[in-house]
């Protein structure tokens, strides 16, 4: 097999590092994914990733980082440049293929995506999820369904149009409590606490925090101890920020 | 028979609102949707039905998760976290949560710290229903691969 440069494969690995990062995926699972790469490409690569590093060395001399930013979660990309890197392992695919690939999704950061009123959609369902819990009457399904639909609008916007992190999280959570204390001022629910923690279902980072305490025992006792406080601490955060934006509505109102 | 069967749908459909909103590819949809409603219906029995502690209800649902998804992201060839996030979406402690900043707002502390403390736990021990999944499939493995030896 024709070798490509030390040069180009440790590229290549940070970029595939930076987006799996970038798509949410779990450091122990990304160190895998990248030393398979360097195997397949015919190197020796040794990986260690942080979130908001990674480190690549190739063939003991070649050794480079990148400095890479916690992002929200991307399950396509995972997928992506994990069928990728099967397919590259299998021969299926060439290295040039591979890297024109990996260079495309880099350039454009982005994936197929769906369209903003399936997401929205998508929430309103996650909305409804904890009625389960507390049985409700049928009514409050449909107004969790309607209050999470705007409350995770606002914040896909806001992310959208600032790229200052939280603050979209409290803004969201305000209206949210708003338009619950609003709903129930108007005699249609009895009690909107209810429907304040459906509401806030899809941005709770709930499973950010159990992805946390998971990375901290997973594979390798503590290898992986500094991604797991950095995921835990941004999972604190987005919590308080969403509790701060509905505390600020509860004592206003 | 009618509540398992309403609980299995909308906790399925739940799982699935959460992929779209994380962007799982689509093929993946189908696995997501049991996974979650089959895992939340186990948890809901546990609960109203057998009355176990809700941290034990957690952990069978947790372990659930994550044996079955041990099996379809090797039948199916996708990556596990795909699976598994979305399905947690239902177990997640976000009631708790919520009540934890509401006491703290109201002034009362007490009630907020349990709150704190509950939500604390109920994380842990999905965490840990996940990390027993993989700590008794791997120990499965390593059985089969002993007696493999031994001939």
């Amino acid at each position: 097999m024709k070798k490509t440069s030390t040069q180009r494969v440790s590229e290549l690995c940070l970029k595939t590092g930076y987006l799996l990062i970038s798509g949410g995926a779990e450091s122990y699972r990304i160190e895998d994914t990248i030393e398979r790469i360097g195997k397949s490409l015919g190197h020796e690569v040794h990986c260690y990733v942080t979130v908001t590093a990674v480190f690549v060395e190739v063939d003991g001399q070649n050794s480079k980082f990148i400095k890479s930013t916690l992002g929200g979660t991307n399950l396509q990309m995972i997928d992506d440049i994990n069928t990728m890197s099967r397919q590259l392992a299998e021969k299926k695919l060439s290295p040039k293929t591979f890297t024109e690939e990996i260079e495309k999704i880099y350039l454009d950061k982005h994936t197929t995506d769906f369209p903003f009123y399936v997401k929205a959609i998508g929430a309103g369902f996650v909305s409804m999820a904890p009625m389960l819990i507390f049985t409700m009457p049928l009514y409050y399904f449909i107004y969790c369904f309607i209050v999470g639909t705007i409350g995770y609008g606002i914040s896909y916007y806001l992310a959208k149009l600032s790229s200052m992190p939280y603050a979209d999280l409290f803004i969201s959570g305000f209206v949210i409590a708003l338009l619950s204390i609003l709903l129930s001022r108007l005699n249609l629910v009895e009690q909107y606490h209810s429907i304040i923690i459906g509401a806030i279902m899809p941005l709770v980072p709930g499973v950010a925090i159990t992805n946390a305490i998971r990375e901290l025992v997973m594979r390798h006792a503590l290898r992986h101890a500094l991604s797991s406080a950095v995921k835990l601490l941004d999972a604190l955060l987005v919590a308080s920020s969403i509790g701060f934006g509905i505390a600020t509505a509860l004592i206003l109102f | 028979m009618v509540a398992i069967l309403l609980n299995l749908l909308l906790s399925g459909a739940s799982a699935i609102g959460f992929s779209l909103i994380t962007n799982a590819p689509h093929r993946a949809a189908g696995i997501i949707g049991i996974t979650g409603g089959l895992s939340w219906t186990i948890f809901w029995i546990l609960k109203n039905w057998v009355h176990v502690n809700i941290l034990f209800a957690n952990f069978v649902g947790a372990l659930t998760i994550g044996l079955l998804t041990y099996y379809l992201s090797r039948k199916f060839k996708l990556p596990e976290n795909i699976i598994y996030i979305p399905c947690l979406v239902n177990l997640v402690p976000g009631g708790n949560a919520y009540r934890t900043i509401l006491y703290m707002v109201q002034n009362k502390y007490i009630e907020s710290l349990e709150q704190a403390i509950t939500t604390f736990l109920i994380a842990s021990f999905l965490a840990v229903g996940l990390f027993s999944a993989q700590y008794l499939i791997s120990l499965v493995k390593g059985i089969i691969y002993f007696r493999k030896i031994k001939r």
